[in-house]
């Protein structure tokens, strides 16, 4: 996994490659069984080369906490791991671009959860393993179990946590999706 | 590294791109002095494939060291099927970044294709604990998923001793083909015991798509496990497939 972070860092596969100041690969447990999927790194990320670590991240940390989970016990990453300029959603050649990286991630990681955060994060996933497509608004906190080489893997989509901070009421459906995947570790 | 290395029939090898090309987008081909591997898996990893071509099977093959060439499959696929049966095919690398396939026919007919950047899969096979056995022509097995596609999107696979049979449920029809060592189409079967798996048609129907009607395919499988399919490619090569079992409905 290091050579594969070392090789992100030194990527240039797309122009965000040449406007990032840092590629942010992810961070946290090899041997995770929780992934967590977001969409692209924002400008606290792209400074630190560390996911989540603006606004939006103390939102995934205090959910994280509240369902006794620690950074060091998941892993974070994102699909794109530059920063797309303005925040602006990553476009598909991006995501097309950057995506083996994460495939080759989860390849490692083996994680038994996945959860995408986001619509962009979920829809890139769920077709991945071959599922159909839907709102985020319907189907944030249900789960797809795909059946792989690797065993089966839950996935489990949610807003992104940045909703959180913008549409307060929006939290209490995180919140309620966290306590949902809880259960689920426990089972897994 | 430059090479050349020439196939006689170039429908052949066009075939076992074909069939590789519906599962994966990309493949990294290793090239080195005993042979061509590829080793792959779909995006949603519910297949592996692992391509195996000595140089044996090639009628020249001029290969110094190692090397490792991304090509995009699908249009590597359509490169090679513009070849017809007794068409000569070679592979041609230089210094440059691109792949020179000819196609020697009634003329000589050359592409040119970018290579791309591959992730290479660092991935051993697994030695999976399958506990049935069974050698089958290909034509019963293309046959067996032609007819399960018919009723259902997946396929059971069922061993016992003497009797190996593959059977399909849809919500109103089934299908079931019963072969026993009597049976020309099963050639040879060793069962442990008793061992019912089920795989998906879609799947299933593209890897049978490059088998010839009467090669020797081997299937191995477990209870709820994977199903390991091998096909010879004239004979010295292989081509085998890994595909994971469908979650059964409850």
């Amino acid at each position: 996994m290091k050579k594969l972070e070392e090789k992100i860092k030194n990527c240039k596969k797309c122009p965000l490659g040449m406007l990032r100041t840092n590629a942010v690969p992810g961070s946290g447990s090899y041997d995770a069984e929780i992934m967590f999927v977001g969409e692209a790194p924002g400008y606290w990320e792209d400074q630190k080369g560390l996911p989540f670590v603006g606004r939006a991240g103390k939102v995934l940390d205090e959910l994280l906490g509240e369902i006794g989970l620690k950074r060091g016990d998941v892993y974070i990453t994102n699909i794109v791991k530059c920063r797309p300029p303005n925040n602006r959603d990553p476009t598909e050649e991006e995501i097309k671009a950057c995506s083996p990286y994460l495939d080759r991630q989860i390849d490692i990681i083996r994680p038994k959860v996945i959860v995408p955060l986001g619509r962009h994060s979920m829809s890139y996933i769920l077709k991945k393993f071959g599922f159909e497509v839907e709102p985020i608004s319907k189907i944030h906190g249900k789960t797809f179990e795909a059946r792989t080489l690797f065993g089966k893997i839950i996935i489990m989509p949610m807003y992104h946590p940045a909703v959180a901070l913008y549409k307060p009421q929006l939290k209490e459906e995180l919140r309620k999706d966290f306590k949902k995947l809880r259960e689920i570790l426990d089972n897994v | 590294m430059p090479f050349e290395i020439v196939f006689d029939g170039a429908k052949d090898f066009a075939t076992l791109i074909a069939t590789a090309s519906n599962l994966i987008d990309e493949a990294a081909f290793k090239v080195t002095e005993d042979g061509i591997s590829m080793r792959a898996m779909d995006p949603s990893r519910v297949v592996l494939i692992d391509l195996n071509l000595p140089a044996g099977i090639f009628s020249k093959y001029e290969v110094d060291g190692e090397e490792t060439i991304g090509v995009n499959m699908d249009h590597f696929k359509k490169i090679l099927k513009r070849g017809k049966s007794k068409d000569i095919l070679v592979l041609k690398k230089g210094e440059e970044n691109f792949l020179e396939v000819t196609l020697q026919g009634t003329a000589t007919r050359t592409f040119r294709l970018p290579l791309i950047e591959v992730e290479e899969l660092e991935l051993e096979l697994p030695e999976l604990p399958f506990t049935a056995k069974a050698v089958v022509l290909g034509e019963v097995l293309k046959e067996a998923v032609k007819d399960a596609s018919l009723v259902s999107d997946s396929l059971k696979f069922i061993a016992r001793e003497n009797e190996f049979i593959m059977k399909a449920e849809g919500e109103t029809n089934e299908v079931e083909i019963k072969l026993t060592l009597e049976d020309e189409g099963l050639l040879d079967l060793e069962v442990q015991e008793e061992t019912k798996s089920a795989y998906g048609i879609s799947y299933l129907a593209d890897m049978v798509k490059g088998i010839g009607k009467a090669d020797e395919v081997i299937i191995q499988f477990g209870n709820d496990m994977p199903l390991q399919m091998d096909y010879p490619v004239r004979d010295e090569g292989r081509l085998t497939f890994l595909l994971a079992p469908r979650v059964e409905e409850e």
